[in-house]
């Protein structure tokens, strides 16, 4: 079947009863939401009550390809999935690359709901027209890889598209992910946990239909143009040569990479971490894209060692060398390889995993965690304990095991004393390793950040002004490139609400950010122009920045309306207290007084009440969201009770 | 003389990945003019000439220049300078 990019169809599951049904989304809704992750927001807003359970049957599952996906547009072909977020008890959308998006495409359907829980495990297969509720005995209990590979066995298809949950997901580890396209994670709040609780192991999808676009010749013009730029553009060269991880020697010699649970910013051996060691070393054996990119920045790795045996698998990102080598104290490579396999194959976000484990670490090394901590000697620096950690955590083995299958909010109110002021978290949500007290653009973004404080909603990358570009951007968006200094105060409302309209359209589109906010080339121009010549429209760069902003500020509506006010929008402990203990930024912290300044100016912006940071009607009317959102807007301070 | 430590990333093969070198310098040395000499005088004259200026990060005590007096910066007695390839992500 070959569909026009503007007839999106919409496959609901409900898992409870087992039926499916197609519906078709009304296509001013595109145009007011721009596709994937709006529609999603705006899916969960409409099914969600608030105050439910989000492991219960009463929460959604949302997978929600971009409106681009499946087309020659440079690096579109991202997906997201969007539920109530079980870390936080607030929204949660993670964003994934691999195949899957286009598959779903090409089967026919832009989005799939989830709703209910199935009484036995149960997995989703999508061929073409044809809908599926599969039987998932044989598959639970085994680990991402095997799932995928008896899948993909099982319907005799080696280029099906899955997504799938691992032990951490089955066993409800409020940091379990799920992996799609047997490589890419979907990270982040517990998303894989999500699809636990609805004994969903995994989606399968085959499609061989197409996709039409209006104005065919245009779009193709604009697509090959957007893809040479980006294939000259240095920033994606490094990822194609290095991939995230190029950057450690940089944020090291900066005094930027955090180590040990944030109490370092550098660590000695940070190069053995890097993504020049794994190239340099032999350690890479592969390289690869995302559908319809031609970036390549994800690697294959490949180590043999006798005392973490073999990988064979995809390497660690930035993210992932940070927490759980450097925040656990932990630069040996092939422990570091063979952790990030672990929690690959178990379905688990690398992030939460590596704050989860340093702040044992720490809690160990302060006297506070005893007997399974004692027997495994949980220091910083162990990559045996580490990597044995990982796996009780997987399956909530032992008590310690379990204790921190909940993430480092709820252990710490377990474990009492000071443990609570050591957690890299907020809202619920282990933080990424961008250290928020020397980049104030970041801290603002991470504390108002609806899913808690990462860099994978809002990167400002921009404000380091690091490249020519970069500093053009900073230009535009403040009037002066000296604002592209990340320890200035000044416009860091400006540059956050300008890269969180970037982020949301991006990702409605199906466009990666890496692509869209770091590199150039997938500039909003760009993007509105392909949308336009897509749907047979003139859309302009203002209207999808307002399409972003719509979408930032539904999400920002869902978590009012679950009680998260003013107060939860704040950065972890240790960043607004402790400051910077060594290096270039030495002494720097975001306090609670600097973080009050850059909230009323970011408030005042986007036109939301400065006492609650609940949206105003006013601004609710100008977004064309009354209807959708208006009981937000009468929500008064106290009604209804905190996030956090 | 003043001296600075030079610290280089990212420029040579496997072997040269990483090198740290002690160099003397003039008064009123700038991030430029030592550049310009490591480009002439490292034996790897070819590999940096190839280098794009917009492609390198230089960080003076670990500050990115852009937020000093960028390729104009003068250099002091002991200043640690770093000079990497660009490199991003997340
Ligand atoms: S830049 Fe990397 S993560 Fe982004 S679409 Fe391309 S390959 Fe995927």
């Amino acid at each position: 079947m070959i569909r026009n990019i503007s007839e999106q169809r919409i496959l609901n599951v409900d898992l409870t009863s087992g039926q499916t049904w197609v519906e078709d989304l009304p296509r001013e809704e595109l145009f007011r939401f721009l596709g994937g992750r709006g529609i999603a927001a705006k899916i969960l807003y409409q099914r969600v009550n608030a105050g439910i359970d989000p492991l219960g049957p009463e929460n959604v599952l949302i997978f929600s390809t971009g409106t681009l996906t499946g087309t020659s547009a440079p690096s579109s072909g991202r997906s997201s999935v969007t539920c109530k977020g079980p870390a936080t008890g607030l929204y949660l959308k993670v964003s994934v690359g691999g195949h899957l998006g286009a598959e779903l495409k090409y089967a026919g359907y832009d989005h799939i709901v989830f709703s209910g829980a199935s009484e036995r495990p149960v997995y989703l297969w999508i061929d073409d027209g044809q809908v599926e509720i599969r039987n998932a005995h044989h598959l639970w209990g085994k680990g991402t890889r095997e799932t995928d590979r008896l899948i993909k066995e099982g319907v005799g298809d080696e280029e099906v598209q899955t997504a799938v949950i691992g032990p951490g997901g089955e066993n409800k580890v409020l940091f379990a992910c799920i992996m799609v396209s047997l490589y890419n994670s979907a990270s982040r709040g517990g998303v894989g946990a999500v699809m636990g609780s609805k004994n969903l192991k995994a989606v399968a999808v085959r499609g061989h239909g197409g996709l039409r676009v209006a104005e065919g010749e245009a779009y193709f013009d604009l697509a090959t143009r957007m893809r040479q730029e980006l294939a000259e553009d240095a920033g994606t060269e490094s990822l194609y040569n290095w991939g995230t991880s190029g950057s450690i020697p940089g944020l090291n010699e900066m005094g930027m990479l955090a180590a040990y649970n944030f109490n370092q910013v550098t660590i000695e051996g940070a190069e053995r971490l890097s993504g020049q060691h794994l190239v340099d070393e032999g350690y890479l054996t592969g390289r690869e894209s995302c559908f319809s990119c031609s970036t390549a920045c994800h690697r294959y790795v490949r180590s043999k060692s006798e005392r973490y045996g073999d990988v064979n698998d995809s390497g660690p990102e930035l993210e992932t060398v940070m927490a759980l080598g450097a925040e656990c104290g932990i630069v040996e490579t092939e422990a570091v390889l063979k952790a990030n396999q672990l929690c690959n194959d178990y379905g688990l976000d690398t992030i939460s995993m590596g704050h989860v484990l340093s702040w044992a670490m720490e809690c160990y090394e302060k006297g506070l965690l005893k007997g399974e901590a004692e027997e495994l000697d949980l220091r910083f620096g162990n990559a045996d304990a580490q990597l044995e950690m990982i796996r009780r955590i997987a399956f909530r083995e032992g008590k310690l095991g379990d204790l921190l299958a909940n993430g480092t909010k709820r252990a710490a109110e377990e474990v009492g004393h000071d443990s609570w002021k050591w957690t890299i978290q907020a809202k619920g949500l282990e933080q990424s390793a961008v250290d928020t007290r020397a980049a104030k653009s970041y801290a603002l973004a991470f504390a108002v950040n609806p899913r808690g404080p990462d860099h994978l909603m809002t990167e400002t990358y921009a404000e380091f002004g690091f490249t020519e570009e970069s500093r053009a951007l900073i230009r535009k968006i403040t009037g002066d490139e000296r604002y592209a200094n990340p320890t200035l105060l000044d416009k860091r409302a400006e540059i956050v609400r300008w890269h969180e309209d970037c982020y949301a359209a991006s990702e409605a589109l199906g466009f990666c950010v890496f692509t869209s906010t770091a590199a150039f080339a997938v500039n909003p121009e760009n993007m509105a122009q392909l949308f336009g010549h897509a749907l047979g429209l003139e859309f302009s760069e203002e209207e999808l920045m307002l399409g972003g902003r719509r979408i930032v500020t539904v999400e920002r509506c869902f978590n009012a309306r679950e009680g998260a006010r003013r107060k939860d929008d704040h950065l972890p402990w240790r960043m607004m207290n402790e400051p910077v203990p060594e290096g270039p930024n030495q002494g720097m912290v975001t306090d609670r007084e600097m973080l009050d300044r850059l909230l009323d100016q970011y408030y005042e912006l986007h036109g939301w009440d400065p006492e609650t940071g609940i949206p105003k009607q006013k601004t609710l009317e100008a977004l064309s969201l009354l209807e959708l959102c208006g009981d937000v807007a009468q929500l008064r301070v106290g009604i209804v009770g905190s996030a956090n | 003389m003043p001296k600075v430590t030079l610290r280089l990333f990212g420029f040579g093969d496997r072997a040269d990945r990483f090198r740290e070198e002690t160099r003397a310098i003039t008064h009123g040395a700038t991030v430029r003019s030592v550049w310009e000499e490591l480009r002439t005088t490292t034996g790897q004259e070819e590999l940096l000439a190839r280098i794009d200026e917009g492609a390198v990060l230089v960080l003076i005590n670990g500050r990115p220049i852009h937020q000093l007096e960028d390729w104009q910066t003068v250099l002091d007695n002991g200043d640690k300078v770093t000079i990497l390839v660009k490199a991003f992500g997340g």
